[in-house]
């Protein structure tokens, strides 16, 4: 039982480093976002993963007031 | 009990960082170990996160976790989301960490560890974090808006423009002082300059890859990027021994401030996804990875520090900035212990993403903290290296000469021992043709990381290996810093110009496109090629004046701060930022009035014009000029310089008018007058 719960947590761990870095970089998370979709708005069709993630780098890059510190 | 318990625990902390620091202070005329900053910077960090902080969250900011964040009442799925505190931190502190604190420190540390040291914990604590963590807070608490969108709420419309003009002004300067960094590292260094050249045809393998290839990949793409830069490294030692690469990839200063222009042009108006985009992620993860690899090398390498807890240099004599202790320390280090920059970012991306208020202090005032840290080990790479070798480093060659018999001869004469045989021992270590006069923090960093590496390794083997990594990282982040920053100027450029001629305005005009990315380029590029131009060697001009506008940034988003307090009616806690608000001011007034007009020609620019425009009435050549031509260059830049800094002051006293008016109307009223968004409140009960 115990095993399986720090295994639990380990994998909870690397996921959390995994998104905590893609949005390092301006990444959201797609899997949130079709989640959100689906159950705010199903009767929207959510973007693919690659529409995705071209809206995620002209957010980062284009945006105004963009992502970070020069310095 | 548990009282009883917290209370010994913190009196222990207090017990062991007090002991830390008389190691630091007292052990004159020893070498201290680094280890002993590292203790006691972290015991400064945890009294101030547990005791300073949690004051300002539970007693001015009411942080109330009942209250819905904009993640919450706006998630759409993609710009709002209420996201975990710990990948939230992760992304803030990416995003506030730069080159900043790694440069400020190095160049502090002319007049010893112990003052920049004192600097850096005091000023992050009791300032930076606290400026961190209150525009985050009030950003969340509006939506979150931007600075300048605040600016405008609170104090009116001028004082908005005002702002945004400050922080134009602001990011100009610091694009020029960092290119001009990548200038001093990259100069006459083949090896350097084709690692960096390498990065072009890896990014753009990368941006394609990820476009059309296997998008989203980040980890896979990343990965691949940076094998191919390791392998660049490598094979670059080799390609700057090849008779005909090596001579093509050595370049002199200005050639290079030449090639980086017209590479900050084309990258600027290139798709994103093709060069800016893939280089952003290999040098945010670089980043990381070095930032983790420093710490764990420097608590297993635990090195000595060759440079003394104080020099003769606090008199405002040295040789990497000139000007005195007061006020010059407090804004050569900026980033690190408090930045403006940092204004702009916690009131981007992070506010959208805030899940709980209560997180605010964790990703807010504890993201400061961490950077702080990042400052300290830059601090410790400067002082681990011998002070002798630092010196040949940082000082210009109009102080130093070109050989290395001349340098070992002027720093002596300083009272430092270095022998021209170590000078050359470590330029072969390295793999380098000379290490004189590369200021700018890059080298120096290099050069004490590789040295605390080879110590965990017990090997000089890899120093050129490491080194040259070292450099590629700060080169990377800081042309990836030019990229991005040369597209926001140029945004905020065809603002302006949109209001004139419309159809300029418009993103996808061309011809707007081409002027706005002009103007920005020609901005930065002009106070580089003074830079390579000046006497005193560029950074010791440009830095001050970066770190003037830094500090006014800052000031200027704690004066906003201050009337957002006013308006709560907390202003029996508005000491917390007028206390920050009021040294910046006065550091950074008096040293933008020395810079200004200190008689000096080494500290204030009229100064310096002058000296050189008596120089052209005279018929002398006065160098590094070499013709009458260059003179006049010389002249005109200071004049510039100083036009530039008085307008620096200029917008923190305006801010300062404007606030002074709008507190008095806040405290003639007898209830807030905030602008916060509508209170929402979830149904279940939590709080800080």
């Amino acid at each position: 039982m115990s095993d399986n719960t720090t295994r639990l947590s380990a994998g909870l761990v690397i996921s959390r480093l995994a998104q905590s870095f893609r949005l390092m970089v301006g990444v959201r998370d797609y899997v949130g976002y079709v989640r959100h979709m689906q159950q705010q708005h199903p009767e929207l069709t959510p973007m693919t993963e690659k529409a995705f993630h071209r809206y995620c780098i002209d957010a980062r890059y284009l945006g105004k007031g963009g992502g970070r510190c020069p310095c | 009990m548990r009282n009883v318990k917290t209370g010994v625990i913190w009196s222990a902390v207090a017990v062991i960082g007090a002991g830390a620091f008389a190691m630091l202070a007292l052990s004159r005329g020893e070498h201290v170990n680094a280890l002993w900053l590292v203790v006691a910077s972290v015991a400064c960090y945890s009294i101030a996160w547990r005791f300073y902080s949690l004051f300002i969250a539970r007693d001015i900011f009411e942080l109330d976790d009942r209250r819905r964040t904009p993640a919450e009442r706006y998630n759409d799925g993609l710009d709002y989301v209420p996201t975990h505190k710990w990948v939230l931190f992760g992304h803030h502190f990416a995003a506030i960490a730069g080159a900043g604190p790694l440069v400020g420190p190095i160049l502090a540390a002319q007049m010893g560890f112990l003052p920049g040291t004192l600097w850096i914990l005091v000023g992050v604590m009791l300032a930076g974090a606290v400026q961190d963590f209150l525009i985050l807070f009030i950003s969340t608490r509006r939506d979150g808006r931007s600075l300048g969108e605040m600016a405008k709420q609170e104090l009116g419309a001028f004082a908005g423009v005002v702002t945004m003009l400050g922080a134009l002004g602001v990011m100009i300067i610091i694009l020029s002082a960092l290119a001009l960094v990548v200038v001093k590292a990259l100069a006459n260094s083949p090896w350097g300059l084709f690692t960096i050249a390498a990065t072009l045809p890896i990014a753009l393998l990368m941006g394609i890859y990820m476009r059309f290839i296997r998008p989203g990949k980040i980890a896979e793409v990343s990965l691949i990027g940076f094998v191919l830069m390791m392998a660049a490294i490598i094979y670059g030692g080799d390609i700057a021994q090849h008779p005909t690469l090596g001579p093509f990839f050595t370049l002199d200063g200005t050639t290079l401030t030449w090639v980086l222009v017209i590479y900050g042009f084309i990258a600027s108006v290139l798709p994103v996804w093709l060069l800016l985009a893939p280089r952003d992620y290999l040098s945010t993860f670089l980043k990381i990875g070095v930032i983790v690899g420093l710490a764990v090398g420097i608590v297993f390498a635990m090195p000595e520090m060759k440079m003394p807890a104080l020099t003769r240099f606090t008199d405002g004599s040295g040789p990497v900035f000139s000007g005195s202790l007061f006020p010059f320390l407090f804004i050569t280090i900026a980033c690190g212990a408090i930045s403006g920059f940092h204004a702009l970012v916690s009131s981007g991306t992070t506010p959208k993403l805030v899940e709980r208020e209560s997180h605010i202090r964790f990703i807010g005032y504890g993201a400061m903290l961490m950077e702080s840290f990042v400052a300290i080990m830059a601090l410790i790479c400067a002082s681990v290296i011998e002070p002798g070798v630092y010196f040949a480093m940082n000082s210009p060659a109009a102080l130093i000469g070109t050989t290395v018999e001349t340098a070992s001869q002027a720093i002596n004469g300083w009272g430092f021992v270095v022998t021209p045989e170590v000078l050359n021992g470590i330029a072969r270590d390295v793999g380098e043709g000379s290490i004189l006069s590369r200021a700018g923090g890059a080298p120096t960093f290099a050069v004490g990381m590789a040295h605390i590496i080879t110590e965990v390794f017990n090997s000089r083997a890899m120093m050129a290996f490491w080194y040259h990594f070292a450099i590629l990282f700060e080169a990377l982040f800081i042309l990836t810093a030019v990229d991005a920053g040369t597209r926001a100027c140029r945004f905020m450029v065809q603002d302006l110009i949109g209001t004139v001629v419309p159809a300029l305005g418009n993103n996808r005009s061309w011809l707007g496109n081409i002027a706005g990315t002009s103007v920005a380029v020609a901005g930065w590029g002009f106070f580089v090629y003074q830079g390579v131009k000046d006497p005193l060697g560029g950074i010791n001009t440009l830095w001050p004046l970066f770190g003037i506008g830094n500090q006014m940034l800052a000031s200027m988003a704690l004066i906003l701060g201050t009337v957002v307090l006013f308006k709560m009616k907390k202003q029996r806690y508005a000491w917390v930022t007028l206390l920050p608000t009021a040294w910046l001011l006065i550091t950074s007034m008096t040293a933008g009035w020395q810079k200004i007009f200190h008689p000096q020609p080494n500290i204030g620019f009229l100064a310096q014009a002058r000296k050189f425009s008596a120089g052209i009435e005279n018929d002398t050549i006065i160098a590094p000029a070499k013709t009458l031509a260059d003179m006049q260059t010389i002249v005109l830049s200071n004049q510039i310089n100083a036009a530039l800094c008085a307008f620096f002051m200029l917008v923190a006293v305006t801010m300062l008018i404007a606030a002074f008016f709008v507190i008095r109307r806040a405290l003639n009223s007898d209830q807030p007058t905030v602008h916060e968004s509508d209170t929402t409140l979830r149904n279940e009960a939590s709080h800080v």
